[in-house]
């Protein structure tokens, strides 16, 4: 076990480092960057432009700027936004809880949704549930999101609308502004994002688990339960349910680094202060110190949870053996 | 040896024959994949033949006439410069069709040869290409895809032609391939160990006759479902792309990009942003349908429509 | 039985689609609970006089980017300084009438016989929002700052500064080396002395709380999200401002602006675009506001005259450009381009046409009208040997006249005036291809490849013109010099590699003219010869506009420095 995990750590690393290094020259090749703001003022003299660029670091070529960035990042210092002037880390930092609480929120909603459908479809396989749901649960992996956001604005902020006027959901932002704290406010302002997520997400899951559970009801040990006369309740809840959410363990396990990296369509539309908006405004603004921050960040959480999905995975089927 | 060979095809077209009876027999069991299929047919021709469906032309403006509502003559209204939007829905659909193709196309020809060659070879060449693989599925991808359309955007390529497709296309094609590529070695190195393959390496076959000859056609159905479900998953990925500002320029039409600019419309003109998302959702959910038929019937382990 | 189930499962769910596209006039659901955005506190007495201001209450101004730092030394977009406006206040401003006007000087600065001293008269009893005393020595150090080493701040003016002198606390005496014609310009912001230490310029807590004398201060800043102002206690007018606070919003985009403005979730939305007029004109309650400022800005296609192929030489005629370093072809696609069409069908008629680079104010050069013809361009192109092909395009020795238009991606109104000219061009026999960029790779500057540039273009179309002096513009963009090449290191903004020896002498004349009519003559001059050469196109000219909910009292654009912010101290809200 032991060596089998320094194994994969040491691969782990490997790739992120070949990673940081192709997606450091993919970015570093976009011409831009902070300069260009500059650019258009006639009042900015030729002195101006070079005092600035110089102060920025942008003289060097692109492989000394990728061992400069890596020895920088190895300190934990992803640098300073070109922007914001502010350190990368910090500018995540301050999006960061925005994100996970309208992830978080829409993984419990996901789960919550899709768990009891999904075992319930599977039992009562090829009834009126059960083709309800699985249809619903094909139509929500084949709904391009953002459009999704855009008819749920259509039809809930501005077709449909309070006596006051007022939109009946809050179509933007976390909060109503300049309004003193509210829970039930801050709930109103998830509903639309959340819905957006947790529809197509919870398609997703419920399908999954729909079929591990027909694939587990079918298997020989829940068949000799039912033989042995257990009750339909007790074969289904004790035997057949806990096997088969052994899986989603992995597939809970991969969105975890969407914790992190939120959902760029959906902060975009909704004008959620979330990472991914973060990462979509630096990256128009070829903003490369944030840009590459959330790159390698998420590209190092996905690669470690699906170590941990394989290490988790492994103790719970003890018909896994590492090797 | 010409009395031989007769026999032998005969034999083999009959075999061909049955096996895509037996095919279809499941298949046409499958109600709401048989319904994906025949609404893609149905979209398929009328999206070919756009003009004999539109009287109208997709890029004549009428600015005296923009975001009219749905009408009689306009069954989807117009657009913001006044373009009959059904017909720019029509030939929006060539191209996003078009970019999902050749996207998916991109995607299978490349996750099959990197898997064929990985199950078939083994040993460091296999470990070396499924790192690479480990190394594609461990960026987060549609951030990837956004830093790849701004580079795509920056190389300002000299020669380009209104409404070309292809960088885009290839480029989302170069970023899906990995699901394939996962799915090709395990069933490749089963193959490699039966009798007929090392039968026809023992008679001289190179590598390159064992894996397309032989190999490859006995691997098809899995990719197959591969393809289809990646070809869904491309339209989806087009569209955001473009929604996004990345994708085909104006004034050629996609799905995706009639759907860009379109959120400040929505209290005054909703339908720009309806008719081009639904149809993104009705290709997608037929090919998803399809999909799905196209599995359980090539799969002769699963049982089709029985309880 | 399983077949049907599943079919009516499918045709369930696609109805349910439908009806939720169809929308439909559901009853409006009361839900009394929900804080409204604007959180009017309403007055305890009743107003008597409906025109008499209420106190109090909230707007929430929306803004599609979000300002990287509210310290002017530092600012580089727009959106920064247009923040900073509702906080720091200069010695001298730009007014809401477009002229220059004294704010924490007593009045404009008087300058010396040899015109080498310029003199402020300061304003005396003023507070910053910290208590501290507004004197000389805060103009002081707001010059320092400028030409100090971390100063993002353009230094054109103060350059030429040699001293500044305090012989009292309210008196600033400015010793200039060489004669700066446009020394108004200056002074526009004033930072405090006790702001921080110059040589730590990039880590001022001051970036993103700055302390000034307007009407307001930063009270928080939720970054990606929103900054709020709150009142500065020490503001000079008793009783004001009316409004507790004003909140900053950050958009992800101008259409997400365009919806939460009509839906009332937002008081203000800076910087709409004209083609955003039309909707806005439609929606129930909301109003908007717009100015052209400087010598005013025009959207223009820039053409270039010189190779496309990144050589970029400082003389475009080693390689001319195929068909547009022909003059011919330039007027011929001025021809035949119908810029009152695109007014009045893009811009709903709410602006002018294009007709010269400086149309307004003092620097004011009017021209008439180009003239929309397509029979004369025809006539130009033939003339110049591009006959059209089977296709409908013009050919000339096996080369097709087709050429590329870049612009900025996400910009709703360019990308439907490009089209709108490739409809026009079509007419004309030559073909226009829309290759789009994101606006930071499209401006990109000499050392990272820019394509403006390395001159890897046939036509641009973005905005520019602005400034409250045509110097540093004409120069910048009109003149042989200012070509960027590898002599140059890649300087200015001359993109059509355009060269005409009497505008050059001209701008550079104007340079040293301590004859301001005189000037405007010379520049006048420029105007009318570049009309001649038709580097470019002037299309339509553009306006800073803000949308606003109509409740809000005293809002209103300007045409200088303010921009949305003038007179806030003002604002109130109709309960």
């Amino acid at each position: 076990m032991a060596t089998y995990l320094l194994r994969r750590l040491l691969q782990s690393i490997l790739t992120l480092l070949v990673i940081s290094m192709i997606l450091f020259g993919l970015i570093s090749s976009v011409p831009g960057g902070i300069m260009s703001a500059y650019q258009e003022n006639p009042d900015f003299t030729a002195e101006d432009l070079a005092r600035l660029e110089a102060k920025y670091g942008l003289n060097d070529p692109v492989p000394v700027r990728y061992l400069k960035w890596l020895g920088n990042t190895l300190q934990d210092d992803f640098g300073n936004s070109f922007i914001s002037k502010r350190p990368a880390l910090e500018e995540i930092g301050d999006r960061l809880p925005n994100t996970m609480l309208l992830m978080g929120v829409m993984l419990i909603v996901t789960l919550l949704i899709a768990i009891p459908l999904g075992i319930i479809s599977a039992i009562k396989q090829y009834t009126w549930f059960d083709h309800i749901t699985t249809t619903l649960a094909f139509a929500g992996q084949s709904l391009p999101v953002f459009w999704f956001g855009l008819l749920l604005i259509i039809i809930f902020s501005v077709t449909l609308k309070e006596a006051d006027g007022k939109p009946f959901l809050p179509g933007s932002g976390m909060y109503t502004l300049g309004a003193p704290f509210s829970l039930i406010d801050r709930i109103e302002h998830l509903i639309l994002p959340v819905t957006m997520l947790a529809f197509v997400s919870a398609a997703g899951y419920m399908r999954y688990l729909r079929s591990s559970m027909l694939d587990v009801i079918n298997e020989d040990y829940v068949r000799t339960a039912r033989a042995k006369g257990a009750r339909e309740r007790v074969v289904i809840f004790k035997h057949a349910m806990r096997n088969a959410l052994i899986p989603l363990v992995t597939l809970i396990g991969l969105d975890l680094p969407s914790l992190f990296g939120g959902a760029l369509f959906t902060e975009t539309i909704f004008a959620w202060p979330g990472i991914g908006r973060l990462y979509f405004a630096a990256a128009l603004k070829t903003d490369y110190p944030v840009v590459m921050a959330v790159l390698i960040i998420y590209s190092a959480l996905i690669i470690l949870s699906s170590l941990l999905v394989d290490v988790i995975y492994a103790i719970l089927d003890p018909r896994i053996r590492l090797s | 040896m010409t009395t031989l060979s007769v026999p032998a095809k005969k034999i083999r077209t009959v075999r061909e024959q049955s096996l895509f009876l037996f095919f279809w027999m499941r298949f046409r069991r499958h109600v709401t994949a048989m319904l994906g299929g025949i609404i893609m047919l149905i979209m398929t021709v009328v999206i070919a033949f756009a003009p004999v469906f539109s009287p109208y032309d997709p890029f004549d403006q009428d600015l005296l006439n923009r975001l009219q509502p749905p009408s009689a003559e306009h069954w989807m209204g117009t657009d913001d410069l006044g373009r009959d939007m059904l017909t720019r829905i029509l030939y929006g659909g060539r191209i996003s069709l078009s970019v999902g193709l050749l996207a998916m196309g991109v995607s299978i020809v490349l996750g099959t040869l990197i898997g064929l060659t990985s199950g078939y070879y083994g040993g460091w060449i296999d470990s070396i290409l499924m790192r690479i693989t480990e190394i594609f599925l461990s960026i987060p991808r549609l951030f990837v895809l956004i830093a790849m359309g701004m580079f795509l955007r920056s190389l300002n390529l000299p020669n380009i032609q209104a409404g070309s497709f292809m960088p885009i296309a290839v480029v989302i094609g170069a970023l899906s391939w990995m699901g394939t590529a996962r799915l090709v070695p395990a069933s490749t190195l089963e193959l490699r160990g039966r009798e007929f393959v090392q039968a026809s390496r023992a008679l001289g076959g190179s590598d390159a006759r064992l894996l397309f000859m032989h190999i490859l056609p006995n691997i098809m159905s899995p990719i197959i479902v591969s393809a289809t479900l990646g070809l869904a998953s491309a339209i989806i990925s087009e569209s955001g792309l473009s929604y996004l500002g990345f994708g085909v320029q104006l004034p050629t039409p996609t799905w995706g990009n009639m759907l860009s600019n379109t959120q400040n419309q929505m209290l005054t003109a909703p339908w720009t942003a309806i008719f081009p998302g639904m149809m993104i959702f009705i290709v997608v959910i037929a090919i998803n349908y399809l999909g799905d038929g196209l599995r359980d019937a090539l799969d002769p382990r699963h049982i089709v429509g029985k309880k | 039985m399983k077949q049907f189930k599943t079919l009516l499962a499918f045709v369930l769910v696609a109805a349910f689609v439908l009806s939720a596209c169809g929308g439909g006039e559901a009853a409006p659901q009361a839900e009394p609970d929900t804080p409204a955005a604007e959180t009017t506190d309403a007055p305890t007495e009743e107003a008597v006089d409906p025109n008499a201001p209420v106190t109090g209450g909230t707007v929430i101004v929306g803004t599609p980017q979000e300002p990287v730092t509210l310290n002017p030394l530092l600012a580089s977009a727009t959106i920064d300084d247009v923040i900073s406006a509702f906080i720091i206040e200069g010695l001298v401003t730009v007014d809401g009438e477009g002229e220059y006007a004294p704010v924490l000087a007593e009045e404009l600065p008087t300058v010396s016989e040899d015109g080498l001293v310029v003199t402020y008269k300061l304003k005396k009893d003023i507070k910053f929002s910290n208590g501290d005393a507004f004197t000389c020595a805060d103009v002081q150090f707001t010059y320092e700052g400028i030409v100090s080493d971390l100063s993002g701040a353009s230094t054109s003016g103060y350059s030429d500064i040699e001293k500044i002198e305090c012989p009292d606390d309210f008196t600033a005496e400015v010793y200039f080396l060489d004669v700066y014609a446009p020394y108004l310009r200056l002074f526009s912001y004033i930072i405090p002395k006790g702001a921080g230490d110059l040589a730590a310029l990039d880590t001022w807590e001051y970036n993103r709380a700055p302390i000034g004398t307007g009407p307001w201060m930063v009270a928080q800043w939720e970054a990606g999200d929103n900054i709020t102002l709150v009142k500065n206690p020490n503001y000079r007018e008793p009783g004001k401002p009316y409004l507790d606070s004003v909140i900053v919003k950050i958009l992800p985009s101008r259409e997400t602006g365009v919806q939460l403005l009509g839906t009332g979730e937002i008081t203000v939305l800076w910087d709409l675009t004209e083609a955003d007029l039309p909707t806005i004109d439609q929606l129930d309650g909301v109003a908007w506001s717009g100015a052209t400022y400087g010598y005013g800005e025009n959207e223009l296609l820039v053409f270039n005259l010189g190779p496309t192929d990144g050589s970029a030489p400082a003389d475009p005629s080693v390689a001319p450009h195929p068909s547009l370093s022909d003059l011919r072809v330039r007027q011929a696609i001025q021809y035949g381009i119908d810029k009152q069409l695109i007014v009045d069908a893009l811009l709903g008629g709410n602006v002018k046409v294009g007709t010269t680079v400086l149309p307004i104010g003092y620097w004011a050069c009017p021209q008439p009208a180009s003239e929309f013809n397509v029979e004369k361009a025809n006539a130009l192109l033939n003339e110049a040997g591009w006959i059209v092909g089977a296709d409908g395009i013009r050919e000339k020795d096996g080369v097709r006249l087709s050429l590329k238009i870049s612009s900025t991606t996400g910009n709703q109104l360019r990308e439907q005036t490009e089209q709108v000219l490739v409809e026009m061009m079509k007419e004309i026999g030559i073909e226009l291809v829309i290759d789009n960029l994101p606006s930071d790779v499209l401006l990109a500057g000499w050392d990272s490849d820019g394509m403006r540039k390395k001159g890897r273009f046939d036509i641009l179309l973005y905005t520019t013109g602005g400034g409250y002096d045509p110097d540093s513009h004409l120069f910048s963009n009109y003149h042989s010099a200012r070509i960027p090449s590898a002599d140059n290191e890649g300087a200015g903004n001359n993109f059509s590699r355009y060269i005409n020896a009497d505008v050059d002498a001209l701008i550079d004349d104007a340079a040293f003219n301590a004859d301001q009519d005189a000037r405007r003559e010379a520049y006048c001059q420029v105007a009318e010869q570049i009309n001649k050469d038709v580097p470019r196109v002037f299309l339509y000219e553009r306006m800073v506009i803000s949308g606003y909910r109509e409740q809000l009292q005293n809002f209103r654009v300007s045409p200088g420095y303010a921009d949305m912010t003038l007179d806030s101290q003002n604002w109130w809200l109709q309960p």
